[in-house]
């Protein structure tokens, strides 16, 4: 008993245990400053709310409709502008998709639509009711390539995606990449991809039969459908810019430079990426100067708006 | 050398030092207050991978609904009865009752929309709210609240329009689903974590599983492209499952619920389940080692446990097809199945692919003497061979049937169908074919099980309708009689297994110009699963 004090008073006494002390102290304090995980640490100070720069209430807010890829954006807008959370704002905001959002513009049971652009036949529906539509692109989008992150080609011209999808480049040794017949994939006939595919890329004349697989359909039949891209080393897909940062298509996919150019926020933005479309806003033209839409329109357009729909994840407008 | 010496004193040294050792204590032990996966085969090295579901074992319990209804509502609640410890049992129906009460009082859920397809005046003019089990198994019970409410929706003008009493012009619905997940060993509920292996990355997997769903389904395209997720359309990037997420599980599989909650997708007010088979888990969904132990009876049921296998996940992905036109009988022909089916089995399929040419002469030799006016206003004889597979547990099934008619001819009083069916079942691991010794122990006899299921089906499938209700009660007898139904039961033409049973197919029995097939299912519990070879 005597020796374990001796070994105590030993140990307490010497430069170790202050060495240790003084080591206890500091991460004691570093603990109680950094807290449990889970707890995040508070502002000293709120910072101060940025200005609002409109503000309605839900009666005045203009009758929306829009394409489904738009609902974040109307719903952060909506949120903003009727001073509401996300959560509430998006209680009142229906999107029918675009070709229900264009008849609506035009039979007047929407004042404002967030949409693609308008394709053919919604443009000779407008003419047929000899109304004309404001189309005014509220934020950029890009239409962009994948392949599996495993495929040593990184970028392509233009030229080259048209010459793959018209059958004319078949293996990715034309290419820079290893020997394997390229596997195109498409999406399916009118869908939304499919259409910026023929609108940007190339004619429904030149893009060759899409790969095909077995599906078995409403009655149990099997029949033949588009093939769903499958992330194999011979692939190659598109889609929005905007759908790009699903989380399949991260895992494992990598973005193809298109010219030289990645498609990221910055290129996107800028529009100095080649493949670029946007999404709209529109109005028939006689909506009058001073409504809501209008100003909800220009609100979209300012920095507070543009600052608004980049936090929803879209790519805003990049003013001069 | 260090001189501090505001800690030279030994006492106050000491005393720092011991207060130390007791911070660092519990900052050591992490600051999760999450509670360790349970264990119930207690081996205390937790459930590794890969572990296997061979079959489900259904908990003997039973279902106490009470339902009430009015004209405008209908509420379902249930509770459970048949555990030995009761306690556990009042702690689930306690739970129970306490969701389905907080469903019923429910306010309007925060949908996408729904402020504005249900504005302030519509009129509530349905309301169910409805609790059901939909899994009972391996000492897991999951089950669903549905909450129904259909709203009447004032147009325009702010008038709701009545067409008739309690009927509306406009009306807009919206449905949740919330599911209660329980392991009938402890009464508590499961987490997500609690029904795969705890070596397995479940968030990482399950997105894995539902991405590529969402992509076959094209989610993000606006438009409807696939059967499965047709009403399940993406507004943004899918980011992946919550922890917290809803989910139910039952004999065939797990289900994660998309709604209000998951607002990355557009639901139209409406819950909607999106269904992973357990076989896709690849060996991760611990449902029966978590919670199963042969040793522990956690009921009072004495009756024998009942087994069910689990459904093949393999894709369906080849299909033959022909029609041809042959003198006066249209013949078609399908075949469907799956690439991954062993060779034999692919084999036996497209060699039971064949039309019966004999069959097509008699048709043609029926019709000889029908006129052509005949022929335009009752058709023509009608020929369809339809040969599939598919598989339960380690079985694939194969069927082949065939269906032969004539048109209706004022001379006859039938319409001369004739139909056939033979089975074939297989091991999937060897592709060889199973006959009854292999599925049944050796010293049962089945015998009188099949026999009273072939009773049965002669009673429902022949007796009850069309030329069988015209027999004579002498012709009956004689089809119900012990010699018909030896000789049926001696003329077993081959058996397939699904999930839960099993289905004989014997000769068809002739009346007159046509043949009736009997549809003999019996499920496996009449024999007795532990009289089976099949798990």
């Amino acid at each position: 008993m005597k020796r374990v004090k001796e070994l105590i008073e030993k140990f307490i006494n010497s430069k170790i245990a202050i060495s240790i002390l003084l080591a206890l102290c500091l991460l004691i304090a570093t603990a109680s400053l950094q807290g449990c995980a889970g707890q995040e640490s508070k502002p000293d100070v709120e910072p101060v709310p940025e200005k609002q720069t409109l503000t309605l209430v839900l009666d005045e807010y203009p009758k929306i409709d829009g394409s489904t890829a738009t609902i974040p954006l109307s719903e952060a807008v909506a949120g903003k502008v009727l001073s509401m959370d996300v959560e509430e704002a998006r209680q009142y905001i229906v999107h029918n998709t675009t070709h229900n959002a264009y008849v609506n513009l035009l039979d007047e049971k929407a004042d404002v639509i967030f949409v693609t652009s308008p394709s053919e036949e919604e443009l000779a529906l407008a003419e047929e009711k000899n109304i004309k539509m404001e189309v005014i692109p509220i934020v950029n989008e890009g239409f962009v390539f994948f392949i599996n992150e495993k495929n040593p080609v990184k970028s392509l011209t233009l030229q080259q995606v048209r010459d793959i999808y018209a059958g004319k480049i078949t293996n990715w040794k034309e290419i820079g990449g290893q020997d394997k017949q390229i596997v195109a994939y498409q999406r399916p006939e009118n869908s939304g991809s499919q259409t910026g595919m023929l609108d940007l890329v190339i004619s429904k004349d030149e893009i060759m039969d899409p790969p095909l697989e077995q599906v078995i359909a409403e009655m149990g039949q099997i029949i033949d459908a588009v093939a769903v891209y499958s992330n194999e080393q011979d692939a190659i897909g598109y889609s929005y810019y905007y759908f790009a940062t699903d989380m399949w298509k991260n895992e494992k996919v990598r973005l193809l430079a298109i010219d030289g150019i990645e498609p990221n926020q910055e290129t996107i933005g800028n529009r100095t990426y080649p493949i670029m479309t946007a999404y709209y806003a529109v109005l028939r033209s006689d909506e009058p100067a001073d409504s809501n839409a209008r100003k909800l329109v220009e609100w979209i357009l300012s920095e507070q708006g543009q600052k608004t729909v980049e936090e929803a994840g879209y790519v805003g407008l990049q003013m001069d | 050398m260090l001189d501090c010496k505001w800690i030279k004193t030994k006492k106050l040294r000491l005393i720092l030092l011991l207060m130390a050792a007791l911070v660092m204590m519990p900052s050591m032990g992490g600051c999760s207050n999450e509670e360790p996966s349970s264990d119930v085969n207690g081996n205390g090295q937790g459930i590794q991978s890969p572990v296997e579901i061979k079959y489900l074992v259904e908990n003997p319990i039973s279902e106490v609904p009470v339902e009430e209804q009015t004209d405008r509502t209908y509420y379902r609640s249930v509770s459970i009865t048949g555990l030995k410890d009761k306690a556990v049992e009042q702690q689930i129906n306690d739970r129970l009752a306490e969701s389905f009460e907080k469903a019923k009082s429910s306010e309007m859920p925060p949908y996408r929309g729904i402020k504005r397809l249900i504005p302030e005046g519509s009129k509530l003019v349905w309301d169910n709210v409805s609790m059901n089990i939909y899994g009972s198994f391996n000492n897991v019970l999951s089950v669903m609240v549905n909450k129904y409410a259909a709203y009447a929706v004032p147009d325009a003008n702010g008038t709701i329009i009545e067409l008739n009493p309690g009927e509306y012009r406009d009306v807009q619905s919206y449905s949740t689903m919330d599911c209660l997940n329980f392991d009938l060993n402890t009464g508590e509920e499961l987490r997500l974590e609690d029904v795969f292996t705890d070596d397995t990355n479940h968030p990482e997997m399950i997105n894995k599983i539902i991405g590529e769903k969402l992509l076959k389904s094209q989610a993000s395209e606006e438009g409807y492209f696939d059967m499965e997720l047709y009403n399940l359309k993406q507004v943004m990037p899918f980011t992946g499952v919550v922890e917290d997420q809803t989910f139910f599980l039952n004999n065939f599989g797990f289900s994660m619920v998309f709604d209000y909650r998951t607002p990355e997708f557009e639901t139209n007010m409406q819950a909607i389940a999106v269904f992973i088979p357990w076989t896709e888990f690849s060996g991760k969904a611990a449902v029966t080692e978590r919670f199963y132990n042969d040793s522990e009876d956690l009921y009072i049921s004495e009756e024998p446990l009942v087994k069910t296998l689990l459904p093949g996940i393999e894709k369906i992905d080849r299909q033959e097809q022909n029609f041809e036109k042959i003198g006066k009988v249209n013949a078609y022909s399908t075949a469907s199945y799956s690439s991954a089916f062993p060779d034999t089995v692919q084999s036996k399929i497209l060699e039971l692919y064949t039309r019966d040419e004999k069959e097509i002469e008699r048709l043609n030799a029926a019709l000889a003497d029908a006129s052509s006016v005949y022929i335009d206003q009752n058709g023509e004889a009608y020929y369809e061979l339809r040969v599939s597979g598919y598989s339960a547990g380690r079985f694939i099934s194969v069927a082949k049937e065939v269906y032969a008619a004539l048109p209706a001819l004022p001379s006859q009083d039938f319409s001369g169908m004739r139909q056939w069916r033979e089975y074939h079942c297989y091991d999937k691991n060897n592709g060889e074919e199973l006959f009854f010794n292999d599925i049944f122990k050796k010293d049962y006899d089945p015998s009188a099980v099949i026999k009273k299921a072939i009773k049965t089906s002669i009673q429902n499938d022949v007796l009850s309708y069309g030329a069988g209700q015209k027999l004579s009660s002498e012709q009956k007898d004689g089809l119900l009689g012990d010699e018909n139904i030896d000789m049926l039961y001696n003329s077993i033409q081959g058996f397939s297994l699904y999930t839960s049973g099993m289905d004989l197919s014997v000769p068809a029995i002739e009346i007159g110009d046509s043949s009736y097939l009997l549809m003999i299912s019996i499920p496996y519990k009449d024999f007795g699963c532990d009289n089976l070879l099949i798990y």
